[in-house]
């Protein structure tokens, strides 16, 4: 099996206007490639298992950086650092969810450049289509990962769809428990869709990840203030501190009275390619008092309709004790 | 029947000669870029305080650079993915993995690699001496790493406790498991660990 | 005696450590060099049919393909640094390319027409031990070490791969966690009386295990640069010694000792797996030659996984006697080893450790080690001792517990 780690050669743009880089990406259509910060990027076209005409490096573009306060909440560019978002006094204090999530992405120094627009559009980390195999989500007819040998210990619970690859990103679990909305440019124009429906599964697209198509933007992630200083809960689980992929986090945002839990948003992720918003357990807390006594009896909840793999059955008990501490805690 | 296959040779009849490939910046494929936004190959670098030209490809990464054009190898290349540290350079103060940035995203800023760590006149960081004096390095090979982790997070914290050091170099990886004499060097260096 | 004992000293490569200035084998560069990569095999078992270099040939900038047929050829069983017709693991090296850029030559490597004849292929070592079992090899799925009486009486240590079946009973045995009772194993020693000391035994134990093969993964993968000056290779190459690789990779390069420089000045990390000459070095050495020019040859970090051996994994079964007053009897141990592309097992020393650690008054060891089609082992921190430290840990507790 050929192994590469140097990318091969191609064009390099680096626009400093929006509309440029639209131009441009419209131009190439599915034979350019948009760099955030590159972190998962690079690996694709080290490993020459996609490859592309064009690189187009938006990290010049000043106005897709940035945190900015707004009268509905907070907007951040797409463009925007991990680590700056971690650093955000006003995301610290009124949605410590997304930070929290965002500071156990990767490492410090893949957090100091990858941007929050490349981690929601990060493409799925299943190891067999990584290595350039020619499985379902690489346009092929088989999945390497759903069979009695695979490898399937980090793949999905639920939502398998000929493809059962798990979701990467750590920030798209907060996000959608934030309900987040995305900002897309093309050049016809803007379109704004919640995060929920940013994040595509296997059944309705079993190439894409996201709803982005060639030529697509994501300019901007906005947070409303529905949930601002609401009381909220996140815990990855992964092999290591550093570096490893979520085998199960979860997001939670509550509201509560009286110690009563009037509202929730309860999203787990790494268990399907999307992040899984888990409304029976929402439905079932409404008006419980946020407590163990609660987590424990509505646990279960969170996994009914699981379908596990060969390797991934412990998904099953460790996403039952997140959703538990979540609502305990 | 498996008879001996024909001989495969393929050495090159004609060896071409030419000064550019010592450098490796040798042939490049023909593939010029056009186009209003495209990238100039000829990028001015500040590297360690100098700026100088150097062309660069346009896929072409930081570490690719320092080690191979301007034979600054003390950047090591240990996986050349993001995964070890081992390539950890400063740009603008911040660390990052030199294996996984475009030369040309550093076009406008300061790159400090560990051969820009210690003073003009020769003398060691504070990092390194207490490196040295801790023992911290097994063999070495995610030392200059480890160095620029600490610099930065020295630079941003000059008292960090074991915590925050352990944090700092979190993203370095060290396969000989020198971990606790690197952290003991930090603190040694902020001058916690007499 | 010494004027480092007692005192306080800083070790002569540490300074360079943290400055970075100490080199390691690729930080060496020399007029006019060249960067090889390796083309390796996507295929467990197979066999090499053609090899089309011409589109790659072409390219700007590449200088030369680098085969099999260009290395000295080396006796079976050993291993090629690149496989000449048959492949035996996935990742295993079949031809360098050479360019004068790393990018050019990936791309080469892409452009490089390889036809494969596939073949059966075994992972586990007592699979390929089932009667009908595939064999990692042609030639069979066991290296046996053999020794013949040369002139004078002199030793002649060889080895030989050979074809070994177990009676399905013996398989069975082993899957179900009993002892392998007629099976054929290579390596068999005992010493004692073995069924007095376990009739003797208050408490008797039995237990499979397995371990794991890890591979070594030093955070330098095994880079090296050569090139040739008046008849001498000067040589950098990753490696644990200035010495120990000396006159094998002469060899590999089919020269004198006298005419290698072998220069290193650190090295990345090795755990056992650069601890003498491996076979890769044969490609960078004679690849400069041919070519005339310096060829440094780095491989990517999932090659060093391929290449840069693994210990080797263990399958076995264990069976402990010992009295009332803690005195271990008698150990009856079985150990079939993973060996991988390369064959051997750490199954030998293993079985030392145990003597070392129990003492038994008797005791028999059988072992075998099993060629698979996964990457090629080696030795690795204490080849034996850590393979057993965790399974004798839990052991003794257990007959501990039962003497109480
Ligand atoms: C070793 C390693 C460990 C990692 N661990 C984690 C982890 O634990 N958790 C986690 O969540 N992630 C992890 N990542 C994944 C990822 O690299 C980072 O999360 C990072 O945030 C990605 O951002 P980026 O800007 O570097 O992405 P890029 O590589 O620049 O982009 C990623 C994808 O998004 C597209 N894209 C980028 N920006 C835009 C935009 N504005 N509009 C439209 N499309 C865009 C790109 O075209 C590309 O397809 C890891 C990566 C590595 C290499
Ligand atoms: S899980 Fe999806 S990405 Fe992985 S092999 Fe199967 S189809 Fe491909
Ligand atoms: S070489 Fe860059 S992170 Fe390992
Ligand atoms: S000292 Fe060897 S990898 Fe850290």
């Amino acid at each position: 099996m050929p192994s590469h780690d140097v990318m091969p050669n191609m064009e390099l743009y680096q626009p400093i206007q929006v509309e440029d880089a639209l131009e441009i990406a419209n131009r190439y259509a599915e034979r350019g490639w948009l760099v955030g910060g590159g972190q998962d990027t690079y690996g694709w076209l080290k490993d020459r298992a996609k490859s592309v005409d064009a690189l187009i490096d938006l990290s010049a573009i000043e106005e897709l950086r940035g945190i900015r306060e707004t009268t509905e909440g907070v907007e951040i560019g797409a463009l925007t650092t991990l680590t700056e978002i971690v650093n955000s006094d006003v995301l610290q204090s009124n949605f410590s969810l997304l930070t929290d999530a965002a500071a156990v992405v990767a490492s410090p120094q893949i957090r100091n450049i990858g941007t929050l627009g490349g981690n929601v559009s990060q493409d799925v980390r299943c190891w067999y289509y990584r290595r350039g195999l020619s499985c379902y989500r690489a346009g092929g007819n088989l999945c390497y990962a759903d069979t009695p040998q695979g490898m399937n210990r980090e793949h999905a619970l639920f939502e398998g769809s000929r493809c059962v690859a798990a979701g990467a990103s750590d920030t798209a679990s907060a996000l959608v428990a934030l309900d987040a909305s995305m900002v897309i440019r093309n050049q016809n124009g803007e379109t704004v869709v919640s995060a929920e429906d940013f994040f595509v599964g296997p059944a309705n697209d079993i190439i894409n990840t996201t709803i982005l198509r060639p030529g697509d933007i994501l300019t901007t992630v906005r947070i409303p203030n529905t949930w601002a200083g609401a009381t909220f809960y996140w815990e990855k689980v992964a092999d290591r501190n550093v570096w490893d992929f979520s085998l199960v986090n979860i997001a939670a945002a509550f509201k509560t009275s009286d110690g009563n839990i009037t509202e929730s948003r309860i999203v787990a992720g790494a268990v399907q390619t999307t992040p899984r918003r888990l409304t029976t357990v929402e439905n079932a807390i409404q008006g419980r008092p946020k407590n163990q006594q609660t987590g424990e009896s509505v646990m279960t909840l969170a996994t009914e309709g699981a379908r596990t793999l060969a390797h991934n059955g412990f998904k099953v008990p460790l996403l039952q004790n997140l959703v538990k501490r979540a609502i305990s805690t | 029947m498996n008879s001996k296959l024909t001989r495969r040779r393929f050495i090159k009849g004609v060896i071409f000669s030419g000064a550019a490939a010592t450098s490796g910046a040798g042939l490049y494929l023909a593939q010029a870029q056009q186009g209003a936004g495209a990238a100039e190959r000829l990028v001015n670098l500040n590297i360690k305080g100098r700026t100088r030209p150097v062309d660069v490809m346009p896929s072409e990464t930081l570490a690719y650079t320092l080690r191979y054009k301007l034979d600054l190898t003390g950047t090591k290349i240990g996986c050349n993915r993001g995964e070890c540290g081992a390539c950890t350079v400063l740009i603008d103060g911040v660390p990052n993995y030199s294996c996984s940035v475009l030369t040309h995203n550093v076009k406008d800023k300061a790159v400090i690699s560990i051969e820009g760590v210690k003073a003009t006149d020769g003398t060691l960081h504070a990092v390194q001496q207490a490196f040295i004096a801790e023992n911290s390095p097994q063999c070495g090979f995610c030392t200059p790493g480890q160095v620029m982790s600490a610099v930065a997070l020295l630079n941003d914290n000059p008292n960090p406790t074991r915590e925050e050091v352990r944090a700092g170099l979190s993203g370095n990886l060290c396969r000989c498991g020198a971990y606790e004499h690197y952290i003991n060097g930090v603190l040694r260096a902020s001058g916690q660990l007499a | 005696m010494s004027m480092h004992i007692g005192r306080d000293f800083v070790p002569p490569d540490v300074p360079g450590k943290v400055t970075g200035e100490i080199k390691y084998a690729e930080d060496y560069k020399a007029e006019g060099m060249v960067f090889a990569r390796l083309l390796t095999s996507p295929l467990p078992s197979g066999r090499v049919v053609n090899i089309d270099a011409s589109e790659a040939l072409r390219m700007d900038g590449v200088v030369g393909v680098f085969t099999a047929d260009d290395l000295p050829p080396v006796a079976p069983p050993g291993n090629p640094a690149l496989a000449s017709e048959y492949v035996t693991y996935v990742g295993q090296p079949i031809l360098a390319v050479a360019a004068t850029t790393e990018e050019i030559a990936e791309s080469a490597i892409d452009a490089i027409r390889i036809d494969f004849e596939r073949r059966d292929f075994v992972t586990d070592p007592l699979e390929s031990l089932t009667p009908g079992g595939s064999n990692a090899y042609p030639e069979g799925n066991v290296l046996v070490r053999t020794r013949e009486e040369g002139p004078e009486g002199t030793p002649i240590l060889s080895a030989e791969i050979k074809d070994i079946k177990w009676p399905q009973s013996a398989v069975d045995a082993m899957r179900a966690g009993r002892s392998p009772e007629g099976g054929e194993f290579t390596t068999n020693w005992e010493f004692g009386d073995l069924d007095a000391a376990f009739a003797e035994a208050d408490e008797v134990i039995e237990q499979p295990f397995v371990t794991i093969g890890y591979p070594h993964h030093s955070l330098e993968a095994r880079t090296c640069m050569a090139y040739w000056e008046n008849g001498k290779c000067y040589f950098h190459g990753s490696s644990q010694s200035q010495s120990a690789n000396n006159a094998g990779l002469a060899r590999m390069l089919n020269i004198d000792l006298a005419d290698l420089v072998f220069i290193n000045e650190a090295t990345g990390g090795g755990f056992g797996s650069k601890i003498g000459p491996y076979p890769f070095m044969a490609i960078t050495g004679n690849f400069s030659r041919v070519l005339n020019r310096p060829v440094q040859l780095r491989i990517t970090r999932e090659q060093e996984f391929y290449i840069g051996s693994a210990r080797s994994g263990i399958q076995g079964w264990i069976k402990i006697g010992c009295r009332n007053d803690g005195k271990v009897t008698g150990i009856d141990l079985a150990i079939v080893n993973d060996g991988g592309a390369t064959g051997g097992g750490s199954g030998n020393s293993s079985a030392q450790h145990v003597t070392v650690c129990l003492q038994p008054e008797a005791m028999r060891y059988r072992g075998i080690s099993v060629y698979t089609n996964t990457t090629p082992r080696g030795a690795q921190r204490g080849p034996g001792q850590n393979e057993m430290a965790p399974i004798l840990a839990p052991l003794t507790d257990k007959l501990a517990q039962a003497i109480e």
